[in-house]
């Protein structure tokens, strides 16, 4: 081996997508663990790419059951190199991913109702959620099948600030999506908070191609274009 | 994770990229490769085995050292001495290379100097992960 070798930071250098980015992380903390907020964050920003990369095949998707896709999920998180998957803590949790003694707990909801995914905020925060100290941090993750995002993330961020009397201002945008923010709770067993990702993950998909013809308007309008086309050509 | 068929049953249910392949591929080279006596393998080792874009490469075996499921690679170092051009490298134990992690510095096992930009001067090689090298045997 010799210097011309390739180095470590030739590896970081050459990782220039999320999805390499990620997968050094996770190389260089079979070294040294990181700090639990760092490896929060890598989970959350592996969650926001499983969303994007789960959209890419919305219309497989768009129909299936919430287990179905939670299953999608985790595998997608495992090829990313995470240790993702169905567990129980404190009651059957959709998603548990861990490193060492660090957990980050999801539940999963398909978007179809505020009240449904009220229901999972409360499994996630009263049932699951441990509060320990390096298992701070969970999510609710939204599937936005029956609605496109914003109409599903607005509604229930409505509701959410209604129920925990909050004003918008308080939950927090989530910079690395546009499609999540961010509310606090409180764990009462430990009386610690915990921060909770809520996650869209688009999958609406209502194709109009074979419902919608050309309008006779624009059929015309094309006719009158083609033949100006030709008269100039003619000339 | 203890047998190369599981690894590559667990590559084939995790990965559905172009990644997929070029992971089989050196998943089926590591294991030819690891009836040799000489057991350790760098990134250009790597590169040599499987016709793949050097990023795609890296980032599989970077996949097969550190995933949960597919766990088939550990990483160690060598360091180098920045201020000698003509050094062959000096193996560096994974504590002292966590330990520059934490601390943002890196002694070198032979000067003693320290290295701030230390991932300049450290170059990966693998072996195979512990698990995988019981069965292997």
């Amino acid at each position: 081996m010799s210097r011309e070798n390739v180095t470590l930071a030739d590896i970081r250098r050459s990782a220039t997508s999320p999805r390499a980015k990620l997968v050094v992380d996770q190389l260089l903390w079979s070294i040294e663990p990181p700090p639990y907020h760092q490896w929060a964050d890598a989970v959350e920003k592996a969650i926001a790419l499983v969303g994007a990369k789960m959209s890419q095949k919305r219309n497989h998707l768009n129909g299936s059951s919430e287990d179905a896709l939670t299953t999608s999920l985790l595998l997608i998180l495992d090829g990313l190199g995470f240790e993702a998957e169905m567990a129980v803590v404190n009651g059957n949790c959709d998603v548990v991913v861990k490193l060492n003694n660090y957990l980050w707990l999801g539940e999963a909801k398909i978007a179809t109702s505020a009240s449904w995914i009220w229901k999972g905020y409360l499994q996630l925060t009263t049932r699951y959620a441990t509060g320990q100290i390096d298992q701070d941090r969970g999510g609710m993750i939204l599937y936005c099948s029956t609605e496109p995002v914003p109409e599903a993330m607005s509604a229930w961020r409505a509701a959410l600030c209604h129920e925990l009397n909050l004003a918008d201002t308080d939950l927090v945008n989530w910079p690395h999506s546009d499609k999540s923010f961010i509310s606090k709770s409180i764990v009462a067993a430990t009386g610690n908070e915990i921060s909770v990702l809520h996650q869209a993950i688009p999958l609406y998909h209502n194709p109009q191609d074979a419902l919608i013809k050309l309008s006779p308007g624009a059929s015309q309008a094309a006719r009158l274009a083609k033949s100006a086309v030709k008269n100039q050509s003619s000339d | 994770m203890t047998s190369f068929s599981e690894i590559k049953h667990a590559v084939s249910t995790t990965i559905d990229d172009d990644r997929r392949d070029v992971c089989l591929q050196l998943v089926d080279e590591i294991e030819k490769h690891s009836a040799f006596k000489e057991k350790l393998w760098t990134y250009s080792v790597f590169s040599s085995w499987v016709s793949a874009p050097e990023d795609v490469v890296q980032e599989c075996v970077n996949f097969l050292a550190s995933a949960n499921k597919a766990r088939l690679l550990h990483i160690h170092f060598l360091a180098f001495n920045p201020s000698d051009p003509e050094d062959i490298g000096t193996s560096i134990d994974d504590s002292e290379v966590a330990a520059a992690y934490r601390s943002g510095f890196l002694y070198h096992p032979h000067t003693g100097l320290k290295v701030k930009n230390f991932e300049e001067w450290l170059v990966p090689y693998f072996a195979l992960d512990k698990k995988i090298e019981r069965s292997v045997r």
